[in-house]
């Protein structure tokens, strides 16, 4: 009877023990089954952090960093009494540096970084400011440039995030996705040039006392920020009041209808593609830099299929990425690095994206979700 | 001119003329039955595989015995479904099962059926085309006289010219398919095709392809590929657990099987081959020769090269023809559930990975065969030509030197569908596998 008991017993601990290992093998099956997750979801949450970040962080109450390194010099008060462009309250942001995507100071009282580049790039030679002023905060510049390029239009800049924003309402809607002509998208490109060139000499022509420009300092001071859509829509963000126009003079008029006709753009992202990026000054200027940055992709010409969904799904309507048939690194001028194109791409390590030389995400076959 | 387009919505042929083949009754019974015979023999071969899996019982059975398949067809004419005939892979499938219609794909490899179709097609065309007309138009294909309507896209030659003759008796929609992928007008031109596609199968059909519907059909065409994927992913292996044949039989069925059931049969069957890779049963061991086959397309019941070539040692492990290798590979990608999204992205997916050589460009074919090549760790390339396909006999010399540089064997074999040639066939390919196991 003890022998028949202890028979049982054993065999209860076998077959409770096989059952152990076979679940625990189960689990183990399921949990390589889960899918990771995609590319679109690390950077729609980089972009909401940032957008909560450089838009309301003010809100804070962060105490301001002192950097002795990158010092600031005050403004010209005459200079800046032109129409809304006073900073109110002073300033009290947190970093007073100036970052390569846009952040603005248009964002009176709450903000975490002091201006964006362009801002300051307009602004410096009208100061005179010193070199010592100058080089650290262009070095800093730099430096950010150098290391990332257009990844930050794609990941970080809270313009951009605003028009991804609208994006996925629309898809959340269901609503069509509008595509405007080619012909639209060259004419931008060739004016963006134009249009910078102008940016920056205007604020030269201001510094230098040339014959009826001078006259107009006032008025054409900053014209970069004075069409920029970011003057209107963070502080409507920020529950602070827009400044749509300034009535002072026709000029200023006519900076403030191109403003809002940049606006404009940037909602015209609902549509499915990014508009304002293509003509943005802070992103040409950074555009210089994609060639020598870190951020990369790579492409295997042999396991692509030419399926096409790269250029379908392109915010930038680039098509270098599919056209590409024998060069394995790819860089573009017009890429903002979203890295769409390696998310969807339904061949196994086609495309790839490095940053300084390591793969961080590759493109794999996966099955749609509903 | 508008109300008459209404009127006749199909291929418009001014002078049509009388071409029905002379063939008795006894001579159709006849070739019905050598085609049930040559089917018949091509399974036995079969037979003697080893740690072969069953579920390929049902594949086996399909092809033999289409009552099944007749009687589910005439309850969906009954409840008033249309069947649509499709030729190629050009033809987009999706919005087909959107617009509740059932697609059939006519293609055949029988020698016995292209003697009557020689009174009607020239004797100097491709095998393949005449072969199609012969069995589907003297209802040797017991499905055939369900189709409503066939659908011919502008491929080759032989097709372009067929749709003609076919259009004296029969409903035919052609799909222009342009020839370079490369021009700069090419996207609009080929979506515009798909946009009168998409509202020709709505007035045949009556349904209107919402976006819902739509959806319900590229999401299930989409599991479709997911699956073929993985049971190619399976022969990757160094000892190949399924037969080339094996999967050539799987996809011969999709031409004419209710996709649901075919789906859930391949899910049986890949569990199936999961389970034998666990348990190490192979079909192959490590020193079988492995090659990839491309070329003009082997249809049911032409299995003469498939048979040769691994009964003289060898295992095809992948190729690269539209019946096989390339017909459920790529899916339709799209972001967006937009209308225009969605078709923007079949008609690229209809037009853009296609390697068929009837483009003017072969550099995408090439890709793909060296991409084959290296992931499947093949030994040797079998080219097969057909008799009188002319595009495939033009890309062989670019294939094969370039073949040469990397020093990948390659084999032409120039074959028609009679059994005549085998001795010499298997000669070559025998002295071919010899040279590769040598290597």
């Amino acid at each position: 009877m003890e022998t028949k008991q202890k028979v049982k017993s054993r065999k209860h601990k076998k077959i409770f023990f096989s059952w152990k290992k076979k679940s625990k093998q189960k689990a183990r099956e399921e949990n390589n089954k889960k899918p990771k997750r995609t590319i679109f979801f690390w950077r729609r949450t980089v972009q909401v952090f940032f957008f909560l970040l450089l838009i309301y962080g003010g809100y804070l109450y962060l105490p301001q960093i002192n950097t002795d390194i990158l010092p600031f010099t005050e403004t010209n008060p005459d200079i800046t009494k032109v129409g809304m462009l006073n900073a109110s309250q002073g300033y009290t942001e947190v970093f007073d540096t100036y970052t390569p995507f846009r952040t603005c100071r248009y964002l009176d009282g709450n903000r975490i970084f002091r201006a964006c580049s362009v801002h300051y790039f307009t602004e410096a030679p009208v100061y005179g400011v010193p070199w010592t002023n100058f080089i650290p905060h262009f070095l800093f510049f730099l430096i950010l440039s150098f290391l990332f390029g257009r990844f930050l239009c794609g990941w970080v800049c809270p313009l951009g995030a605003i028009s991804d924003f609208l994006n996925s309402l629309r898809k959340f809607l269901g609503l069509t996705k509008l595509t405007l002509p080619e012909k639209f998208y060259s004419f931008l490109k060739k004016i963006r040039k134009i249009w910078i060139i102008l940016l920056f000499t205007l604020a030269v022509a201001i510094a230098f006392p040339i014959i009826g420009i001078s006259a107009l300092k006032n008025e054409l001071f900053l014209a970069a920020c004075q069409t920029c859509p970011a003057r209107n829509i963070f502080p409507l963000l920020s529950l602070n009041s827009p400044e749509w126009f300034a009535f002072n003079h026709p000029i200023t008029i006519i900076f403030s209808i191109i403003g809002i006709l940049f606006l404009i753009f940037v909602l015209l992202g609902f549509f499915g593609k990014r508009v304002w990026c293509q003509f943005c000054p802070n992103g040409i200027i950074l555009s210089w830099f994609n060639k020598g940055c870190l951020v990369t992709k790579e492409k295997d010409i042999l396991k692509c299929t030419k399926c096409g969904i790269c250029k379908r799904t392109c915010p930038m309507n680039n098509t270098y990425v599919y056209d590409e048939k024998n060069k394995k690194i790819l860089t573009d001028k017009n890429c903002i690095n979203c890295f769409n194109c390696v998310d969807k791409c339904p061949e196994d390590e086609c495309l790839k994206a490095k940053f300084a030389g390591k793969t961080w995400f590759k493109s794999r076959y996966k099955s749609i979700k509903k | 001119m508008e109300e008459k387009k209404e009127k006749n919505p199909f291929f418009e042929n001014r002078y049509p003329y009388e071409n029905d083949m002379q063939v008795t009754s006894q001579k159709i019974k006849e070739i019905k039955e050598s085609y049930f015979k040559l089917g018949e023999n091509n399974l036995s071969h079969l037979k003697k595989t080893p740690n072969r899996v069953k579920s390929i019982e049902y594949f086996e059975k399909m092809l033999q015995d289409r009552s099944q398949r007749v009687k589910e067809l005439e309850e969906a004419k009954a409840k008033g479904k249309k069947v649509v005939g499709v030729f190629c892979i050009h033809v987009p499938e999706e919005l087909i099962y959107a617009a509740g219609a059932i697609p059939l794909r006519l293609s055949c490899g029988h020698y016995d059926s292209i003697a009557p179709a020689e009174e009607i097609i020239p004797k100097n065309t491709c095998p393949l085309i005449k072969s199609s007309v012969g069995y589907n138009l003297n209802n040797i294909n017991p499905l055939f006289k369900f189709c409503d309507v066939i659908i011919v896209p502008t491929s080759c030659d032989g097709k372009k010219k067929m749709a003609e003759i076919l259009s004296n008796k029969y409903n035919i929609w052609t799909l222009d398919l342009p020839q370079d992928k490369e021009n700069a007008s090419t996207k609009e031109f080929w979506e515009a095709q798909i946009y009168s596609l998409k509202e020709k199968l709505e007035n045949l059909t009556g349904n209107k392809i919402s976006k819902k519907n739509l959806k319900e059909s590229i999401l299930l065409l989409h599991k479709r590929v997911e699956l073929v994927r993985t049971l190619f992913e399976m022969r990757k292996y160094e000892c190949a657990p399924i037969n080339g044949r094996d999967v050539y039989l799987v996809m011969q069925v999709a031409f004419f099987d209710d996709i649901k059931r075919w789906m859930d049969q391949l899910l049986n069957l890949l569990k199936e081959v999961k389970d034998n890779v666990i348990k190490k049963k192979f079909v192959s061991d490590k020193n079988t020769p492995r090659i990839i086959l491309t070329g003009s397309p082997l249809v049911w019941p032409n299995m003469k090269i498939l048979n040769i070539l691994e009964e003289s040692g060898a295992i095809i492990i992948a190729d690269d023809t539209c019946v096989c290798g390339q017909y459920f590979y790529n899916p339709v990608e799209t972001d967006d559930w937009s209308m225009k999204a969605m078709i923007e992205a079949i008609a690229d997916k209809a037009l853009l990975p296609s390697v068929c050589p009837i483009f003017t460009h072969s550099d995408d074919r090439m890709d793909r065969l060296l991409e084959l090549i290296e992931q499947y760790n093949a030994n040797g390339v079998v080219y097969h030509v057909l008799r009188l396909c002319q595009v495939f006999d033009f890309e062989y010399a670019k294939v094969s030197k370039i073949l040469e540089k990397k020093g990948i064997p390659i084999l032409k074999i120039e074959t028609e569908y009679s059994e005549e040639d085998i001795g010499q066939i298997r000669t070559r390919i025998e002295a071919f596998i010899e040279m590769m196991g040598a290597k």
